[in-house]
């Protein structure tokens, strides 16, 4: 990641990101999900998570994790739409930032967002569009973002696009033929727990990563402890346990479910 | 032609103007990024016009491995519903199972209430005519158009054929789309037609988008196949004869059908 360009710079192939703005009882926009049978192979993983709690070198080794495992992907990736910048205007990778640079890594990848609007979209300095008090922008290196609204001046929580997203793969796999969809968590709170379960209670592969702290370590542990308090879905071997020191073995399972080609 | 049931097509209803995109994302399932529209005769078409009809485009698109777009109908004879009066809608159903991998779409602009009947879901059927209008049971899904759950296209307003123009309306917005987001290419058909057919030609045109139409098939697609001076201002508009060769070799020039099945000369030469 370079650290030195700026983190408002537009990186995507022609230089535009589509910005689809739908109210969260529409019908789900065609223009957002055709966007995605683009890749080269129909699989989708979405990327939950956070990083709070991490510092420079923590997130340096996150990025490169994805980036090592996910050479030679080919399908979607995606995950929530946003950028953090600091108060020196420098960019604060999160998990966000990772299915862009997943992309960019790699021919025949796309990378999308969804984001929710949970505050007046507002537009500042030299036209830069910022999404809530703290500075957060849309991230600039996705190909496609989709806004998910509650009407033109309601707010919604940080969770209002979960269910829009998962009827997107869902539509991506009954109508576009996607043979994958899957769901890998990253540290993370509530929203990430709430993504967690919807998505092994789907049945998809629900890879959580050991080490990456808060929810996705808390529900490890449970797991490990015999399934602790957790409902009967987590228990499959469509979720899956992998450390953050070990790139190659989320390689192979994300290789084993399918994700890449034969 | 018989009327006969081989699939049970899932129907979307959807408002004009709505939002919609399951059908549209099954069409990216085409195992070619090509969306073809076929556009033309159904009633009003003579019984010479629709002489070969279906055979001619059946061994054209031999080997189509993309989308179609058609008017999602179909129309029986009112005194013996068994037989099928011939149609342009005929033809990508056809198609579709000469042709696995394509992947068809019918729309439907619904002009009065839909009826259940033993003959299929009946979705027009005008005092005067003698047929009627079912929606075509071979497709794998259809979607009809509405202004609302009480009213038909028929009162939307600003539409200048009275709603006819709802079915290309809808398709154009279809693949518009495609082109747009899934990087479709695309191609309109045109066969015999009349006012409403005309409009659609022109406004394919128009965008830019390719054009093919048959000469000798009838009508609107005879008059602007042999008019030079709209031609000459469309580059982007083709004319076919009204044969599976000549049709085909404009396939392969558009690049609707891929270049290996290109052998439909060299085995005719060997056959003959």
């Amino acid at each position: 990641m370079d650290q030195n360009s700026s983190p408002y710079t537009v990186s995507v192939e022609g230089g535009k990101i589509p910005l689809v703005i739908m109210n969260a009882n529409d019908g789900l926009p065609a223009a957002f999900a055709l966007m995605g049978t683009n890749v080269e192979m129909k699989v989708a993983i979405r990327l939950g998570g956070g990083c709070k709690g991490m510092g420079v070198e923590d997130k340096k080794q996150m990025i490169d994790f994805f980036l090592s495992a996910f050479s030679g992907y080919q399908g979607l990736v995606w995950s929530g739409a946003t950028r953090q910048v600091d108060k020196n205007g420098q960019l604060d990778p999160m998990v966000t930032d990772v299915p862009g640079l997943i992309a960019a890594a790699n021919p025949g990848c796309i990378a999308l967002g969804t984001l929710p609007r949970v505050d007046l979209l507002t537009l500042q300095k030299d036209l830069r569009l910022v999404l809530d008090e703290w500075g957060t922008i849309p991230n600039p290196t996705q190909s496609g973002i989709l806004i998910v609204q509650n009407g033109p001046d309601g707010k919604l929580d940080w969770n209002g696009d979960v269910d829009i997203y998962l009827r997107i793969m869902e539509n991506w796999r009954d109508y576009a033929k996607f043979s994958r969809l899957g769901l890998i968590a990253w540290n993370g709170g509530t929203i990430t727990k709430e993504e967690i379960e919807k998505s092994a209670a789907r049945k998809w592969p629900t890879i959580l990563v050991r080490g990456s702290g808060r929810v996705t370590d808390e529900i490890i542990a449970k797991i490990v402890n015999g399934y602790e308090d957790l409902p009967d879905y987590f228990r499959g071997e469509h979720v899956m346990i992998v450390p953050k020191e070990d790139p190659p073995y989320l390689r192979r399972k994300l290789w084993n479910a399918g994700f890449f080609p034969a | 032609m018989k009327n006969q049931i081989f699939s049970t097509p899932s129907l979307y209803i959807k408002q004009w103007g709505e939002q919609i995109s399951k059908p549209e994302l099954s069409l990216t399932s085409a195992s070619r990024k090509v969306v073809v529209r076929f556009t033309g005769g159904c009633g009003s078409m003579s019984k010479e016009d629709a002489i070969g009809l279906y055979d001619i485009f059946v061994k054209a698109f031999d080997g189509f491995e993309g989308a179609i777009l058609f008017g999602g109908s179909r129309m029986l004879k009112r005194f013996d519903p068994t037989e099928v009066v011939p149609g342009i809608t005929e033809i990508p159903p056809l198609i579709k199972r000469n042709c696995p991998k394509s992947v068809i779409l019918g729309i439907i602009p619904r002009f009065q209430e839909l009826k259940i009947s033993q003959h299929g879901l009946v979705v027009s059927d005008e005092t005067g005519n003698d047929f009627f209008t079912i929606a075509h049971p071979d497709q794998g899904q259809c979607v009809v158009v509405q202004k609302s759950a009480d009213e038909g296209v028929g009162v939307i307003p600003h539409l200048k054929f009275g709603g006819w123009e709802v079915e290309y309306l809808e398709c154009q917005r279809i693949i518009s789309d495609l082109i747009s987001y899934a990087k479709f290419s695309s191609l309109l058909v045109s066969y015999n037609g009349g006012k409403v057919t005309e409009a659609e030609i022109v406004s394919t045109a128009e965008r830019g988008w390719p054009v093919l139409l048959i000469n000798g098939s009838g009508r609107k697609s005879d008059e602007y196949a042999n008019n030079r001076k709209f031609l000459d201002k469309y580059p982007n508009v083709l004319v076919a004869e009204k044969d599976a060769e000549s049709i085909r070799e404009v396939l392969f020039a558009t690049h609707v059908l891929k270049s290996e099945f290109q052998v439909f000369k060299s085995q005719k030469a060997v056959n003959e």
